[in-house]
């Protein structure tokens, strides 16, 4: 009987343990840290990128520069 | 993305051109001044697609709309290639055409965009920025980033999107109760359908009605200060997953989020950890079986223009709100 309890407990305590939420009040800051952009991954924002064509059109034609347009399907700003 | 972090890479653009990025599914349909101009522009590069085909690619154009150089390569050989060709092109036009103010070009007022492919944040709702990324356990099986580097490192760099609410959804998150309440049920599924996803390896597919298996999200207030800001916590759990079980996402998940005496949300934060498993129509290459997905969303105000670019799945409206 005193086997049986023990080995009831023992596998409830390791159920709890699998089934216990990954994300809790505790690390949930820590968590959201992990999965933003490190500063490696945000070196290409420091290209001056615009967001509307037109509004590079106008700026280019100020400054008198050529455009560089990155088009993709789904934004590259705003995806993947 | 990889061409673009690099430094002499970065400082070239920035000297050399006005950088623009452009989603290619609105910029090919639209019919207002922006789509005719990107589609004469298209029509100059060497590889042309039929009308409604991607027109994906790198360009270098002036600001009339005529083409320098056009690449739609990821190899370093044709990037360069593109990138000095661009400018070598620009500087054998005529010296005069080279000179700011040459060209003039009107803005476009908004009522001369086309209205079925211009998207903007609902008027004082509310815009969260959504990043993405696979991780992996360390040794002492705690999570970590997936550390791969060079081109092996695409797809596990952080993705992004963005969730938008209405004034109203947003007023719909607080409660003058206290106790817990279910997040509105539209709320949750736009949550799930469109940002519970593996988009880190390209465009995601959505999660159905009847792939939502079971969902649990629940709000109840944590504390409220005498300046008449409250703060909630969210927390819960998901299991989606296609009827055959190829693909799915098991995911539980917290946050805390804060309206002020106005009830204007002014701090939202949530973290999403789970399995995820299985390939989506344009994201292949996923780990073998299940593997760690974390999700991360905070509110942003809106005032950079990169926060306001349209969530990935609000090309059909009807299917967002």
């Amino acid at each position: 009987m005193r086997n049986w309890v023990i080995a009831l407990t023992t596998l409830l305590a390791a159920c709890n343990a699998l089934c216990e939420p990954r994300v809790t009040p505790e690390n949930y800051l820590r968590l959201h840290q992990l999965i933003q952009p490190t500063p490696d991954e945000n070196h290409w924002k420091k290209i001056s990128w615009l967001t509307r064509l037109w509004d590079a059109r106008i700026k280019a034609a100020a400054e008198g520069k050529p455009i560089l347009l990155w088009e993709m399907d789904g934004n590259p700003m705003g995806c993947t | 993305m990889f061409f673009f972090s690099q430094p002499s890479i970065i400082d070239y653009i920035n000297k050399h051109y006005v950088p623009v990025v452009g989603d290619d599914w609105y910029q090919r349909r639209r019919t207002d001044a922006e789509g005719i101009f990107f589609t004469g522009l298209h029509k100059q590069a060497p590889h042309t697609t039929p009308d409604g085909w991607s027109r994906q690619g790198l360009y270098t154009l002036t600001p009339d709309g005529r083409l320098l150089s056009f690449t739609n390569t990821w190899k370093m050989k044709p990037f360069m290639e593109y990138l000095h060709g661009g400018v070598a092109s620009w500087n054998k036009l005529p010296p005069e055409q080279r000179e700011p103010q040459h060209f003039h070009i009107e803005a476009l007022p908004q009522n001369a965009l086309d209205p079925d492919y211009v998207r903007t944040p609902p008027e004082g709702g509310s815009i969260l920025k959504v990043y993405t990324r696979i991780l992996e356990h360390d040794e002492n099986g705690a999570l970590q980033i997936c550390r791969e580097q060079g081109e092996k490192a695409w797809g596990t760099h952080a993705a992004m999107d963005h969730y938008w609410m209405t004034r109203t959804e947003v007023r719909s998150l607080f409660t003058e109760e206290t106790a817990p309440f279910a997040l509105p049920e539209k709320l949750a599924v736009r949550l799930m359908k469109h940002n519970f996803v593996d988009n880190t390896r390209g465009e995601p597919t959505r999660w159905e009605l009847d792939e939502m298996v079971n969902h649990r999200f629940t709000s109840n207030v944590l504390f409220a200060d005498n300046a008449g800001n409250t703060t909630y916590a969210l927390s819960g759990s998901v299991l989606l997953q296609t009827s055959d079980n190829p693909r799915g996402y098991k995911a539980d998940f917290y946050g805390t989020y804060t309206h002020n005496i106005d009830w204007q949300l002014t701090d939202f934060k949530m973290t999403v950890v789970g399995d995820h498993w299985g390939d989506g129509k344009y994201t292949p290459h996923s780990r073998p079986g299940s593997a760690p997905l974390g999700i991360a969303f905070h509110l942003v105000d809106g005032t950079k223009a990169e926060d306001r670019l349209p969530p990935q799945g609000i090309r059909k409206p009807e299917r967002y709100w």
